[in-house]
């Protein structure tokens, strides 16, 4: 599986319902020790729905705070945006462009995508 | 809470610079590799995917990616079994720019480089020489 299919996806509910399409994918450097000088990078969360702009500019996940008034408008447009627990996934059906949350995972509400 | 450096797959790692161990451009990042642990059900970076044909297919031209991916890598880099597979262990650190452990000529995103040269630059009255320094 790459990372460029798992973009292409859009994330369903268990149910089938459509919560948004992937934008970006965080990474946790927390996993075990191989044989580099790092830990496993792990898929932490999956960034849905929104726009890609803010994102890919950095406004939202980045760190970038200004000019202020483009950093308003840039969230503005990225309220849609939420993160859903890699965990959550219980199906990664790339060749179908879907992934498919489980069921204990209900239905994602919006909320801060950099928590 | 994570208590692991956090990073944003499209924004921090996506078309970064890599370098070799020798300090040479090497390409860039085109894809990564993600594999799911059938222990667990957690998904890890596995490699970088850098190259001829894996930006293609990251734009969605998928067949003439894989064309130009089996095409010069195989003809270019045949020390590279992975066909522009990086994997995590020869990889230094992240950053700006992604710092590998590896010489450039072992890695297939070097390969468009070579192809140009061997092919495009070498036919070109006075493109065998090396340039004046």
């Amino acid at each position: 599986m790459r990372l460029s299919d798992v973009m292409e996806c859009e994330v369903h509910t268990h149910d089938g319902v459509s919560v948004g399409a992937v934008r970006d994918v965080r990474l946790v450097m927390d996993g075990p020790m191989g044989a580099g000088t790092h830990a496993a990078m792990r898929v932490d969360a999956l960034i849905v729905g929104g726009r890609a702009l803010g994102g890919r500019l950095g406004y939202l996940r980045g760190g970038v705070r200004g000019p202020w008034l483009v950093a308003v408008v840039m969230r503005r447009i990225e309220r849609r945006a939420l993160a859903i627990s890699a965990a959550d996934v219980d199906d990664w059906d790339v060749d179908r462009n879907v992934l498919r949350l489980s069921a204990a995972a209900g239905t994602p509400t919006r909320g801060d995508p950099d928590s | 809470m994570t208590s692991g450096r956090v990073l944003h797959a499209a924004l921090h790692l996506l078309d970064h610079q890599l370098r070799d161990r020798d300090g040479r451009l090497c390409g860039k990042v085109d894809d990564l590799e993600l594999t799911r642990s059938a222990d667990t059900g957690t998904v890890y970076v596995t490699a970088i995917l850098s190259g001829p044909g894996r930006l293609l297919y990251r734009l969605g031209r998928r067949r003439l990616g894989g064309w130009l991916q089996q095409t010069a890598v195989a003809a270019e880099v045949p020390s590279d079994p992975g066909e522009g597979r990086i994997p995590m262990d020869q990889i230094a650190s992240f950053g700006p720019i992604v710092q590998l452990t590896v010489p450039a000529d072992q890695l297939a995103s070097d390969a468009g480089e070579h192809w140009a040269r061997d092919h495009v630059i070498a036919h070109i009255p006075g493109g065998r020489h090396h340039a004046a320094e």
